[in-house]
């Protein structure tokens, strides 16, 4: 199989798992600040020329704004959640007839800082999976999917480019309407940009599909019987029905039981997916290729996991959940791994685009 | 190998009144102007059969219905378009009736008016084997296919890049290519040079006549700009606005058609026969004229009459140092000073890329241009948002200049239902009777037919009598040699010469009007000046 340049999706994409898995495990405002410094530093300096790798300014807009609502709120149903400790801003109260909803209230510090956290945990997940989104497009993410994803994955491929797109429509559109001079009513000019953005999108997505039909998409696909269908249906619940329960029976305690069902479960479900894959006689042009850049890459994420994981034995339950009256700890072990993971910033650029 | 069999197609709710339903029905909206005149079919008895490694052209006036009918070569009308198709098209053997577009994949590629609109991947090697992907070509036989057409079109610098990203003239060699490496029997192509500068064009059309020549395949394009094809085409397919076609040898079809290169309209005032289709074959029918006629072929003589220094127009527009940048490396224009004057035509040409459009968008920046500046994009949709051509217009002076440019259009029609030539002519009514001092205009001509290029002239000459002063940016060298005073020759974003049309225009050979190069020496730019100097009647 021929090679592709720039690093496998894959790994950019277990990096950024991991980050992401990390961050959920705790609210410490201090290591989130880190983890999400850390994907940032990598996503910039990493990242490439394609439309893409444009739209990092896009998370950190969309990780800004959640921080702010989830503060937003504290401030507005701040009597719900009202806390301990010294009142930093005495809202007046406003209940809503029938004491269902009491809105404002004093608000409280610690409140406010619960609130922060919980944004910043939430902004961390963005900025990661966003960090991943522009290091590794999804649409070579999706080629790399076995062969019965792959048509599921044009269609999702699809669905995507009409984000980039619409931006692009939109700046166009609304350049162009300028031209005709002002709209008579405020209305008018609203309409003025929805309409041509709005109809400029099913345009292009018409020729797209016509496009993707005149190429011969899914000409190789077999014809399937009902019968056929309803049976691989039935083995994908079936799947995923294991898999849940092989999840619960892990969580729950019967451990040695949930591992060998949940292997089993993944087994089969591999083995459905290589069946589906024949259906479509699709073959591939070129891989993406896994060397030492990619186990580099998760070694990184390896070492961040596991500074994560020997923060509680080493410096107590109050390195990830701190409370909220105390200074949050920092252990040692966390700071290695976010440095770590800041580590694959120094790793060849995604993309070569001359 | 390509074959219709009495072929008669109509888009459905042709019957009176079924104006909103056909809003909802699923069609594509490029032909529509074909389909707004109702209750008629939008291709009537088509009957012709094109035989292995044979070059047809498909020409005919704007909204005619020529996409149609190469979307019917694939089955895309129907089967994607909607519509109600009467009689057989059959490729290779295999009917479209029973075989949906991508089941004609291996057969026929196809390549649409908007070549960036229907990539797919966002590398161009995957771009080129997206097609053999899917029909499940070995990995091997791929690579080395996308090697093929990679060096055939002379694109191996684009392999690692995206497409969404490339260049027009780019943009559509790798769509050609994209099509090509299934090895299809048949390419059909609309409009492949309609964004494309003439160098570009160029490159285009020897890759095409190259495939023809190498891979045996069977080619069915249409164009508006016969002089950029004609030389290549075996036989010409003419769409009649009924919707009738007729099919027959290149010069047999051009010698009483009303689409027509310059240097054919040249030839048939002339006389000549056998038609001349190529600059070569023009120069020598010209020399045999003069010699039959005893009327020498005047030799260098000053400019066209008229032209010499008269007194200083008015300046209307005056920019200094004009930079833009967009993201990346890259600048778009650098620095450009420019003059425009009132009564004259400025013509903007350049390379695709050279920063024409960029310009005219710097133009619009300065703070309350809209009241003095009107400007036409080159994506002329974009200005519509009402939902039929009578809500979109302002005024009846803009009525009166669409009914100019595109008569006939029903004005309940929607805008985008219209062909490409037609939203191009509602666009420039909208605009052209903003009374502003100066108009802009990008790529004017593209989807226009010779008539309407110069129904097109005619409007911006009314307008410049008055004082206006206009600016064209165009690569359609044809259409300027026709209407502009004065070129700005734009490069890499610096202006590299400013000067008289004509002696810009005979400077440089690879864009020199037809006419120019046949009647050179003499500097005659079009059909008229050059028939005024042999002292022929048009």
């Amino acid at each position: 199989m021929a090679e592709r340049s720039g690093n496998h999706p894959g790994a950019w994409w277990l990096w950024a798992l991991a980050l992401a898995g990390c961050a959920s495990q705790t609210t410490n405002p201090l290591i989130l600040a880190l983890l999400a410094t850390a994907a940032l530093a990598v996503a910039t300096a990493c990242r490439g020329h394609s439309q893409w790798a444009r739209t990092l300014r896009l998370y950190v807009i969309l990780a800004v704004v959640v921080v702010v609502i989830r503060v937003a709120f504290r401030l507005v149903f701040g009597a719900v959640g009202a806390g301990s400790g010294p009142v930093a801003l005495d809202l007046p109260r406003w209940s809503l007839p029938g004491g269902m909803l009491v809105l404002f209230g004093p608000v409280t510090w610690d409140g406010l800082y619960l609130g922060l956290r919980d944004g910043m945990r939430l902004a961390t997940l963005i900025l990661a999976v966003g960090a991943a989104n522009v290091l590794a497009s999804p649409k070579r993410v999706l080629a790399a999917l076995p062969g019965a994803l792959r048509q599921v994955g044009a269609a999702v491929v699809v669905a995507l480019t009409v984000f980039p797109s619409l931006a692009l429509t939109y700046r166009r559109v609304r350049r162009a309407v300028a031209l005709r001079g002002p709209a008579p009513t405020r209305r008018g000019a609203v309409l003025r940009v929805v309409f041509p953005v709005l109809a400029d999108a099913l345009d292009r997505s018409l020729a797209l599909a016509a496009s993707l039909e005149s190429r011969g998409y899914g000409a190789t696909a077999r014809v399937v019987s009902p019968a056929q269908r309803a049976a691989r249906a039935a083995g994908g619940c079936a799947t995923l029905a294991l898999c849940a329960w092989g999840a619960l029976a892990v969580t729950g305690g019967r451990r040695a039981l949930g591992w060998t069902v949940l292997a089993v479960a993944l087994a089969g479900g591999w083995a459905l997916l290589r069946s589906l894959g024949r259906d479509a006689a699709v073959t591939r042009l070129a891989r993406d290729h896994w060397g030492p850049v990619e186990w580099l890459i998760v070694a990184c994420a390896a070492a961040l996991i596991i500074g994560m994981a020997s923060a509680v034995p080493l410096t107590g339950p109050q390195a990830l959940q701190p409370s909220a009256l105390a200074w949050p700890p920092l252990p040692w072990t966390v700071v290695l791994g976010a440095a770590a993971a800041a580590l694959p910033a120094w790793t060849p650029k995604a993309q070569v685009n001359p | 190998m390509i074959v219709f069999d009495n072929v008669t197609f109509s888009y459905p709710g042709d019957e009176a009144g079924a104006e909103r339903g056909r809003r909802r029905s699923a069609r594509r909206p490029d032909q529509g102007g074909a389909r707004a005149q109702a209750s008629r079919p939008v291709l009537r008895d088509v009957d012709f059969r094109l035989r292995p490694g044979e070059l047809t052209l498909v020409i005919g006036p704007t909204g005619a219905g020529k996409s149609t009918l190469l979307k019917a070569v694939n089955g895309l009308a129907p089967h994607f378009t909607g519509g109600h198709l009467v009689g057989r098209v059959l490729v290779d053997g295999r009917s479209t009736a029973e075989n949906p577009p991508r089941k004609l994949a291996d057969l026929v590629g196809y390549v649409g008016q908007d070549p960036a609109a229907g990539f797919v991947t966002d590398r161009v090697e995957d771009e080129l084997a997206y097609s053999m992907e899917q029909l499940g070509t070995a990995p091997a036989t791929m690579r080395a296919r996308v090697e093929e057409i990679l060096d055939l079109l002379g694109i191996t610098a684009l392999r690692e890049r995206d497409p969404a990203q490339l260049s027009a003239g780019e943009a559509q060699r790798v769509a050609i290519g994209a099509a090509l490496t299934a090895h299809p029997k048949a390419l059909v192509l609309d409009e492949p040079t309609s964004a494309l500068d003439p160098a570009a064009a160029e490159d285009v059309m020897a890759a095409i006549a190259r495939l023809v020549d190498d891979l045996d395949i069977t080619v069915l394009m249409a164009e508006h700009r016969l002089e950029r094809v004609i030389q290549l085409a075996d036989r010409i397919v003419r769409v009649h606005p009924d919707g009738r076609v007729d099919i027959g040898p290149p010069r047999a079809q051009l010698s009483d058609s009303a689409i027509a290169p310059p240097l054919v309209r040249l030839a048939r005032a002339l006389r000549c026969d056998p038609l001349p289709l190529t600059v070569r074959e023009a120069r020598r029918a010209v020399r045999a004229w003069s010699a039959e006629h005893h009327h020498p072929v005047p030799d260098a003589d000053p400019l066209v009459p008229g032209e010499g220094p008269a007194a200083p127009k008015p300046v209307v527009l005056s920019a200094k140092a004009v930079t833009v940048t967009h993201p990346g490396p890259v600048r778009a224009v650098r620095g450009v000073d420019m003059e425009l004057r009132a009564g004259e035509i400025t013509g903007l040409m350049g390379r695709n890329g050279a920063g024409k459009t960029s310009l005219l968008w710097a133009l619009t920046a300065e703070p309350g241009a809209e009241r003095w500046l009107a400007l036409v994009p080159s994506e002329p949709t974009d200005l519509f948002c009402a939902d039929s051509v009578a809500a979109e217009l302002p005024s009846p002076a803009a009525a009166a200049a669409l009914e100019e440019l595109a008569p006939g259009i029903p004005p309940a029609t929607h805008p985008r239902d219209l062909s490409e030539g037609q939203r191009l002519a509602l666009a420039l009514a909208l605009q052209l009777t903003r009374d502003t001092a100066v108009i802009a205009l990008d790529e004017p001509s593209r989807g226009l037919d010779y008539a309407a290029k110069e129904r097109l002239t005619v409007i911006l000459r009314r307008l410049v009598a008055q004082g206006k002063g206009v600016l064209v940016a165009s690569h359609d060298v044809e259409f300027l040699a026709g209407a502009a005073d004065r070129i700005v020759w734009l490069a890499d974003g610096r202006v590299v010469a400013d000067g008289p049309a004509a002696e810009l225009l005979l400077s440089v050979p690879a864009h020199a009007p037809q006419i120019a190069k046949v009647t050179a020496p003499a500097a005659r730019l079009t059909v008229e000046a050059a028939l005024a100097a042999l002292g022929v009647a048009p």
